[in-house]
């Protein structure tokens, strides 16, 4: 499966955030986002999410088009927002069963604790709010992969978290991507992060500074 | 929708005490006031002692006479010397004791000394209580004689039919009732006559008036979930799930208006075993549609707001005007008169005036099915 990126521009009122956009993403790459606040990282994943439309250009996920087919696509794609999503005053166990209901595939308890268990998230039993940050990123990132998604969109997955949690969502993001074939893009500003998941990295506001740093770093950019 | 009562268990499971609390509160404070209400009353009544030293109809019907006034408290008793000592303590007002041959004296049209009594000079109730007795002292004396007059003629006129005392008292009796059927009404010309279903209505004279405007109450505290859950950062989520929010939420509608029935329901058991509110048909479809009326309201008034304070403050303010237009605090016959549709918009009008339907029945689905189709809409121009 591949996402073909053709040309897409999105403006909010006068001000453009993304002019001209043209990428592909194969099965199997991490893809990095970054830019400064506002280049439109975010409104890039929110256009791919299916959250909100690109003003011109066309996009495609295998066989289905973003114009026509947004329905198949929702199925096929797993968005994990930046603030966390989650039911509070739910347990680990609760909040998996919550979603797994409402979402289009049926996961046995077993299969969604051992999705938990994947991630390094074993407080199976433990309510939402006695989590930790990361505790809470990583099931913010499970509850996004219910539902077996190709394409997975992660709005900066590890802000403010321990070193620890970032190691283990990196190894598992590397793993899902190189075992499953999943497509992943997604934001940080962290460039070690960046570096040592991402196979190649967009920049978003083609903002220099941003430029150097991944030459500096020999990260392979995706020209835009 | 299997999935969605597992969701929704998962979400009441953490709240089941606040629900319980809600689920029970109507009928709870229904009980409350309504015997707070009574006991009330009873201590507002003047207690007054009758003593009945003969089982006579007419002196049994005296006593039910002076039951059945909102201003007396009868206490039967069987002691004089008892009845005394509690006049004495003030435990009784008065105390009036209906001699033997009451019965005699009046069907021989005897007004005097019938009736012993006794009182200090604290029974601020005794005046108004003789004067209650003589009344309907003086009504019986009346009906015996003209039986005695009628039966008098018949014979010195040697009719063959001569009716029997008992049987002049029977009819006297049913010309009374026959008599009171009659409606008098007084209009100024030009105005319209006022019906009966114009008269005002009292929150207390059954159950079914406290425990709706209760009821209103509880099912906004209830619907709290709506604005939890329409607003949490969870939104985000259903765009990849199989339900829309507004579906997820529909559902929860249906869910919760199926079960809050099924909880009227147990009210009105409730109220069957404390208020004897017998089963009827027509009363299973005034609670049906007034739930489903309420819950509609209650849904569309929660996706109006953001904030749960908000949302809480508005509830009581709706629940105080819908006290208001009920004409419990303030007479509202004439405001009725000049806009009855006001009358339509009172969200209890089901269960209080017992009414297939108010403006809300109507309404609430409207307004439900053009929040439904903007969502189409709204999905279709996102799509």
């Amino acid at each position: 499966m591949q996402l073909e990126i053709d040309n897409i521009s999105k403006s909010f009122g006068k001000k453009k955030v993304l002019e001209n956009l043209s990428f592909q993403v194969n099965s199997g790459e991490i893809i990095g986002l970054v830019g400064e606040n506002g280049a439109g990282k975010s409104s890039l994943l929110r256009i791919l999410a299916t959250i909100s439309k690109a003003n011109t250009g066309s996009i495609r996920l295998g066989e289905w088009t973003y114009e026509k087919n947004r329905k198949q696509l929702r199925k096929l794609v797993g968005f994990v927002p930046q603030d966390i999503a989650l039911w509070e005053d739910m347990t680990v166990e609760e909040n998996m069963i919550f979603f797994e209901k409402l979402s289009w595939v049926n996961r046995s308890k077993d299969e969604l604790k051992q999705l938990c268990e994947d991630m390094e998230l074993l407080k199976w039993k433990e309510p939402v709010h006695m989590l930790s940050g990361g505790m809470k990123r990583k099931l913010n990132m499970a509850i996004s992969l219910i539902h077996n998604p190709e394409l997975l969109l992660l709005d900066e997955p590890t802000v403010g978290i321990d070193l620890r949690s970032k190691k283990e969502i990196a190894q598992y993001l590397k793993q899902k991507a190189q075992d499953d074939h999943k497509m992943i893009m997604y934001t940080s500003h962290d460039m070690d992060e960046i570096k040592s998941i991402c196979h190649a990295v967009i920049c978003i506001g083609n903002d220099p500074f941003y430029e150097n740093l991944l030459r500096e770093a020999n990260m392979k950019i995706i020209s835009i | 929708m299997m999935d969605i009562i597992t969701t929704r268990w998962l979400h009441l499971k953490k709240h089941l005490l606040s629900i319980l609390f809600w689920f029970v509160l109507p009928i709870l404070l229904t009980w409350i006031f309504l015997t707070g209400s009574e006991a009330m009353q009873n201590q507002s009544q003047i207690p007054v002692g009758i003593i009945l030293k003969e089982d006579s109809e007419i002196a049994i019907q005296l006593k039910e006479k002076l039951d059945k006034s909102d201003l007396i408290r009868v206490i039967e008793m069987e002691n004089e010397t008892e009845a005394k000592q509690m006049v004495t303590r003030h435990e009784l007002d008065s105390a009036f004791i209906i001699k033997e041959g009451y019965a005699d004296a009046i069907q021989s049209g005897q007004r005097n000394r019938l009736i012993t009594s006794y009182r200090t000079d604290l029974s601020m109730g005794y005046t108004p209580v003789v004067e209650m007795i003589a009344s309907f002292v003086q009504e019986d004396s009346g009906k015996s004689k003209t039986a005695y007059t009628i039966m008098d003629l018949g014979e010195s006129l040697k009719s063959s039919s001569v009716p029997t005392y008992q049987e002049v008292i029977d009819k006297i009796y049913s010309i009374e009732e026959s008599e009171n059927l009659l409606f008098t009404n007084f209009t100024l010309l030009g105005e319209e006559a006022k019906t009966s279903a114009d008269t005002g209505f009292s929150l207390f004279q059954n159950p079914w008036g406290l425990w709706s405007v209760f009821t209103l109450l509880s099912t906004f505290f209830l619907f709290d979930w709506l604005i939890k859950e329409r607003n949490a950062s969870t939104r985000i989520r259903f765009i990849f799930h199989r339900f829309s929010l507004r579906q997820y939420l529909i559902y929860n509608f249906i869910l919760y208006s199926f079960g809050l029935f099924i909880l009227d329901m147990f009210a009105w058991i409730a109220f069957y075993f404390l208020y004897d509110e017998k089963w009827s048909l027509p009363q299973f479809g005034y609670i049906l549609s007034f739930r489903l009326t309420i819950c509609m309201l209650v849904f569309l008034v929660g996706l109006s707001f953001k904030k749960l304070l908000s949302y809480y403050i508005t509830a009581i303010l709706i629940v105080l005007v819908t006290i208001i237009i009920s004409g419990i605090i303030i007479p509202m016959d004439g405001v009725y008169a000049s806009y009855p549709w006001i009358a339509y918009l009172n969200p209890l009008r089901q269960v209080v005036y017992e009414q297939a339907w108010s403006g809300w029945t109507i309404l609430g689905p409207i307004c439900l099915i053009v929040w439904c189709m903007k969502g189409v809409y709204n999905n279709a121009a996102r799509n």
